[in-house]
């Protein structure tokens, strides 16, 4: 079934918000840059007192401080103005020395001139422009960015997987970053790399776009952009932004307020490269010949296994649960005390939620809990189990009871490496000692939460 | 401030934009550069009072007015180049409706 107002918004409202903002921000960036020989030099080295006119342009144009357009507007039409007020001072009989004197000090005096200039250019009802077209310039550039950071990251991703297979063929192995965590490291990546290059588009869409609207020079508004920018990425890149993280994505999200600010002042002047249509073509290509890249990989990667899988038949005790604690003797726990268990997600908090059907009082049992111990992977190879490199479970819960049902809460996905799992009820018997009560059961869980979490994160 | 009058007075921009303002709508539809609109501001100063007209050398606040009157949209510049090719920036009244149309609704 298709929503079609839904589909009408992304579908028709997406592309037209993008296209409104990449036309306000080339609209607006008009000012920022004159084209070649547009207005050409104000005066013409030849022309009649031109060292004069041009040091009171020069003067007058160091108190204006607006974009490179205007500064070229009006130092173009107040040149013009000159040579007509000379000419008629001449035509009026005065010498031509002192129709240029005459002819300047009409204007005033150039800085003071320049000033006045600069206070009519920037009106209020142009800051207020700038202001509004550089946050919805941000928010277009935003959404671009982080589609071309998408498709810059995995073009990336591609180069270095490329690299690696080369090196790998010549015999130089490089340390494997991305075992055991299920992807996280490199999705981390993909991910923080599309909000970097997200988060310098949007400041520096912001930057030109407020400055051409308000007629300031780039530099003076990008030092508001700049603040505004760490503090908003910075926020999301810090906080904001949850899944998968690894140490090199957390580092590159800790630089997310930095790339905004450098974004905002670095070579802010001059224009950003935009997507012509052979950029357009050549991307587009190279994302299909990505895409059919890693489908051929794919497919050779499936079909040149060795089929399926032997699955061998394991014992129990391949599970090393004894490791635990061994298992309660049956004179205190007796059959049928334990009738299920298991694991799932807990709705309410994301966590693993983890729990034992009781059919009876556990009498006798004190301290009753679910320890959760480093485990090794499941596969066709291996049945998971306790990890004997460990002497001691990495987190420990205390079991609830409501009803017949004992239950504890984990949050393996706060932990930075929990990996595989297994979790097991024990209790401490008459004797004193601790005993299992219930093998219980394995599952895997990588970190996924925000890059301060990931930094408080328990070890 | 530039006064050739002597007086030392500064007249205030919102006065000169008044002027500018009022010598604009004088001329029209017309498309007048800077000195025309100063010459016109000139010589309506003095048919209204000839004996104390402002000082014709003081351009100071010209442009200013011209300029804050184009940012709030009261008049619009246009660049043309003349005869010679040299380009001229040029001032008329703002309009809610284009030329063509207020033309096509006169006849």
């Amino acid at each position: 079934m298709i929503d079609w107002p839904l589909a009408i918004v992304l579908f028709g409202g997406g592309p037209a918000f993008l296209i409104a903002a990449v036309a306000l921000v080339r609209r607006s960036e008009r000012r920022l840059g004159t084209g070649p020989d547009e207005f050409g030099p104000p005066v013409t080295p030849g022309q009649t007192g031109a060292v004069e006119i041009s040091a009171y342009l020069h003067r007058m144009s160091t108190e204006l401080r607006l974009p490179a357009a205007d500064v070229a507007e009006v130092r173009a039409e107040l040149a013009d103005h000159l040579r007509d007020s000379i000419a008629s001072l001449e035509a009026e009989g005065f010498e031509l020395d002192r129709a240029i004197g005459e002819a300047l000090g009409r204007l005033g005096p150039p800085a003071e001139l320049g000033r006045q200039l600069r206070a009519a250019h920037q009106s209020t009802r142009r800051l207020l422009a700038g202001a509004g077209g550089g946050v919805f310039a941000a928010g277009g550039g935003f959404v671009l960015g982080y589609l071309g950071g998408s498709v810059l990251a995995l073009l990336g991703f591609v180069a270095v997987a490329a690299v690696v297979a080369l090196l790998g063929l010549v015999g130089v192995r490089l340390p494997d970053i991305t075992s055991h965590d299920d992807g996280n490291t490199i999705n981390s990546l993909l991910y923080v790399t599309a909000v970097a290059v997200a988060a310098a588009t949007a400041t520096r869409y912001a930057v030109r776009t407020s400055a051409g609207l308000s007629r300031r020079a780039p530099r003076t508004v990008a030092i508001f952009w700049a603040v505004g920018g760490a503090l908003v990425f910075g926020w999301l890149a810090i906080f904001g932004m949850r899944g998968p993280q690894s140490w090199l994505s957390v580092a590159v999200e800790l630089c997310v307020p930095v790339v905004a600010v450098a974004s905002a002042f670095v070579r802010i002047e001059r224009p950003m490269p935009h997507v012509g249509r052979w950029a357009l073509i050549v991307g587009l290509s190279a994302v299909a010949v990505m895409v059919l890249a890693l489908g051929l990989f794919a497919g050779v990667s499936t079909s040149g296994g060795a089929g399926t899988p032997q699955v061998a038949e394991f014992q129990m005790s391949d599970l090393h649960l004894d490791t635990v604690a061994p298992m309660a003797p049956t004179t205190w726990l007796p059959e049928g005390t334990i009738t299920g268990g298991g694991w799932g997600s807990d709705p309410a908090s994301g966590g693993t939620s983890v729990g034992d059907t009781i059919a009876r009082p556990l009498s006798n049992w004190t301290d009753v809990r679910f320890e959760a111990w480093h485990a090794l992977p499941m596969d066709a190879a291996s049945p998971g189990g306790i990890d004997t490199r460990y002497s001691a479970p990495f987190e420990v819960q205390p079991g609830i009871l409501n009803g017949n049902d004992l239950t504890a809460v984990f949050h393996f996905e706060r932990l930075r490496d929990a990996g595989p799992w297994w979790v097991v009820l024990t209790a401490v018997g008459p004797d004193g000692h601790r005993y299992r009560l219930d093998n219980g059961g394995g599952g895997e869980s990588y970190f996924s939460g925000s890059a301060w979490d990931w930094l408080t994160a328990p070890q | 401030m530039n006064r050739s009058d002597g007086s030392g007075a500064v007249p205030p921009l919102a006065d000169e934009r008044k002027r500018v303002l009022a010598a604009v709508k004088d001329l029209g539809c017309e498309l007048l550069t800077g000195p025309v609109i100063f010459r016109r501001m000139h010589e309506r100063s003095t048919e209204a009072r000839p004996e104390a007209g402002p000082n014709p050398g003081d351009q100071s606040l010209l442009y200013p007015a011209l300029h804050s009157l184009e940012a709030d949209w009261s008049v619009q510049a246009t660049w043309l180049s003349d005869a010679n090719g040299i380009r001229h920036r040029t001032y008329r009244k703002r309009r809610l409706l284009s030329r063509r149309l207020v033309r096509t609704q006169a006849s």
